[in-house]
């Protein structure tokens, strides 16, 4: 069982492509009908600093990954069992699945490109060493309402994005324990609520298209799971402001070993971003995949899918936390069971943490107290 | 309102074994971050910068190989500031002197962080296969000395403008060896840097077509925090390889660029360097009567700990 995974934004780099345009000539040739510019100057030379520019970036990508794609297909004389792409890579998916020839998945890249290019401003932040859980939990409990996760790339690579001050804002909550906070250089807060307006004016232009049905299943970015043959255009428009379920879809395609026989994947494109991601996905043991239900799969909406994100909070700390807020108002008296601090007194109401931590803070302390290590002083 | 505050990344020569032990014994996050750029240095080379900066050396052994010296520079470097930035200080302009460029090039997030790591390694490869040996000279007196000895100074250029009384030559190893032979007869103080290669010199003049051909696959977006370069002496643009090659090829004039900015406004200079050479140089660059003011984050004589905790809190007071 082989799986062609298709890298996307973040793996571009001058030089990319190398001689692959002279090998397919006629693509390399169209491509650059279809962009007025020549792509093999822009991927080799990049003479005007445009190949880290969105509207740039994704056609660049898209047709190194193609050409890569045919060379690979040239060399191996068979297709892969399942494809996926992370993000823009999608794209290549879908065109390895015959969805589309590669002249349309361009002009969609080139669209698409340009419609992110011009979203508003935002910023990205990849988070390290904190899981899903503990990634939503705070950004809930300190008020971060308008940060998205963009990427759920690893059970330890969170990507989030959203408007620019909230997210230097969120900094300061990404800094205890193991966690990392990484600000990435992106003009815009992609795969968040800000691309909705784009994504409505993609799907649009989407709509303009016919596409073919799929020869070899796609794990949509959205749902982690297979595409359907008539869910193209909407999958494709919701994943611009949804996130990336990359880690799912990874352990989705992991759970296909059927007769003992293990998934192996393989990177299609410039550099090795995905493979190096792959070593950090481990298998989900839980999931299994009945082969004869699959075929009747079809994406799950992506509202369905952030609900089952967001319902994650054990109730036992939520219980506690409102227990507390009701009785004890901010400034109460309390005493450490755990140990012997002098004199403590709340400086905030309890919140939750981490998904599952009923904690509060206290004054002239920096890191919070667990509630459940807390009781209020005799007066 | 309050005064702009500028990191100043220092360059090669003001590193040393075991700069940051304490504080990677004591302090988790900046362990954290040391491992994180360790992990990143050993996918460049193969070998880990912690067991070699942390290891069996003495602090006062040279650590000259460029290899380690680079990328460790960098991580220090990147360490301390995101050890700054997490206590809730923010710069508002981030100066680079000579390599130091690279460090604020990632903190600005013009590279990331691992590009950073993988530039400063295979520009280290670049230097130890196609450079001749050279050496640095940091040399305590006016630069006007260079007439006074005109021949003693025809083999070697300057490097770097610190202050008044405080420049560097470079030249090859030998001529750089004389030049100190030579100025110790006449009493002047020099210290030899440790550093192998004749930096901002045309000794390394023959690197320039490797370097832009190696440095021009590297993805350079905008910078999101102002970069100022002691080599260009003013605020610049943004990064790419044809500047990272004048960084290297060009002296630098850390004197007045330093004056400059403080006759502009007053600034807090913070040294994000581990030895504090930085804010040596800014204290004796700034005018009698400023306001301005200049920190070191580590230094070569340990207390790492407490000199952190003097700056970070004695930038709180001043910026909340």
């Amino acid at each position: 069982m082989k799986t062609f995974i298709f890298p996307g934004q973040g793996s571009q780099a001058k030089g990319m492509g190398g001689e692959l345009f002279d090998v397919f000539r006629d693509l390399t040739q169209k491509a650059d009908d279809i962009l007025g510019y020549s792509i093999k100057t822009l991927c080799l030379e990049n003479p005007n600093r445009e190949l880290n520019q969105t509207q740039f970036t994704q056609p660049a990508l898209y047709v190194v990954n193609a050409l890569s794609y045919y060379r690979k297909l040239e060399e191996a004389g068979r297709k892969p069992d399942y494809v996926a792409g992370h993000s823009l890579g999608e794209y290549n998916a879908l065109l390895a699945a015959e969805c589309f020839d590669f002249e349309t998945g361009l002009k969609l890249v080139k669209k698409r490109g340009e419609l992110m290019a011009q979203a508003p401003e935002g910023r990205m932040a990849a988070i390290l060493n904190a899981t899903k859980a503990e990634v939503t939990a705070i950004l809930r409990d300190n008020a971060l309402h308008n940060i998205d996760v963009a990427n759920y790339n690893t059970p330890q690579q969170i990507v989030i994005s959203g408007r620019a001050d909230e997210i230097e804002r969120a900094q300061a909550f990404f800094q205890q324990g193991n966690m990392m906070y990484h600000p990435l250089n992106t003009s815009g807060a992609f795969h968040s609520r800000l691309m909705k307006p784009s994504s409505e004016q993609f799907k649009r232009f989407l709509e303009g298209f016919t596409f073919s049905p799929l020869a070899i299943p796609v794990i949509a970015n959205v749902t982690a799971r297979a595409y359907g043959n008539e869910a193209v255009v909407d999958t494709l428009a919701a994943q611009l402001a949804n996130s990336v379920l990359w880690c799912d879809s990874i352990q989705y395609l992991m759970a296909h070993d059927n007769d003992g026989e293990e998934m192996t994947f393989e990177e299609i494109g410039h550099g090795e971003v995905l493979t190096k991601m792959l070593r950090h996905i481990p298998k989900d043991a839980g999931l299994v995949i009945d082969d004869r239900a699959e075929n009747e799969s079809r994406p799950i909406p992506a509202a369905r899918v952030q609900q089952a994100l967001d319902n994650r909070v054990p109730p036992a700390a939520n219980d506690i936390v409102s227990a507390w807020n009701a009785k004890y108002p901010i400034g109460t008296k309390v005493r450490c069971t755990l140990h012997d601090y002098d004199e403590l007194e709340t400086r905030t109401e309890a919140v939750v943490l981490f998904g599952h931590r009923a904690a509060i803070y206290m004054k002239g302390y920096n890191g919070y107290f667990d509630l459940n290590e807390v009781v209020p002083a005799r007066a | 309102m309050r005064k702009p505050i500028v990191f100043m990344f220092s360059g090669q020569g003001s590193q040393y074994f075991q700069m940051g032990r304490e504080l990677y014994d004591h302090h988790p996050r900046f362990r954290l971050w040391m491992d994180h750029c360790d992990a990143l240095v050993k996918d460049a080379t193969g070998r880990s910068l912690t067991a070699t900066l942390y290891g069996g050396s003495d602090r006062t052994d040279r650590f000259d190989d460029i290899l380690l010296t680079n990328p460790a520079l960098l991580s220090i470097e990147f360490c301390l500031a995101k050890l700054l930035q997490e206590a809730g200080i923010s710069p508002d302009y981030l100066l680079g002197y000579s390599l130091g460029e690279l460090a604020g090039s990632v903190v600005a997030g013009i590279l990331s962080l691992e590009e950073g790591i993988r530039l400063s390694v295979e520009f280290a490869q670049l230097l130890t296969m196609k450079s001749p040996a050279g050496g640095m000279l940091a040399i305590l007196g006016d630069e006007g000395m260079i007439d006074d000895h005109p021949d003693a100074f025809t083999r070697c250029s300057i490097s770097g403008r610190n202050f008044d009384t405080n420049f560097v030559v470079s030249g090859l190893a030998e001529e750089i060896t004389k030049l100190q032979t030579y100025l110790t007869g006449f009493g002047i103080v020099t210290q030899r840097l440790a550093v192998n290669f004749a930096f901002h010199s045309p000794v390394v003049e023959p690197l320039k077509p490797f370097f832009l051909q190696m440095s021009g696959l590297f993805n350079y977006s905008p910078p999101r925090i102002p970069m100022i370069s002691a080599q260009k002496g003013q605020e610049i643009a943004g990064v790419d390889e044809t500047h990272l090659w004048d960084v290297i090829r060009q002296p630098v004039d850390f004197k007045s660029t330093i004056r400059k900015l403080a006759s502009q406004q007053d600034c807090i200079f913070i040294d994000i360097g581990p030895s504090g050479t930085l804010s040596t140089a800014v204290k004796y660059l700034l005018p009698k009567n400023t306001s301005s003011i200049f920190l070191a984050t580590l230094n070569q004589f340990g207390q790492d700990r407490a000199t952190l905790e003097k700056t970070i809190s004695s930038l709180s007071g001043l910026t909340a």
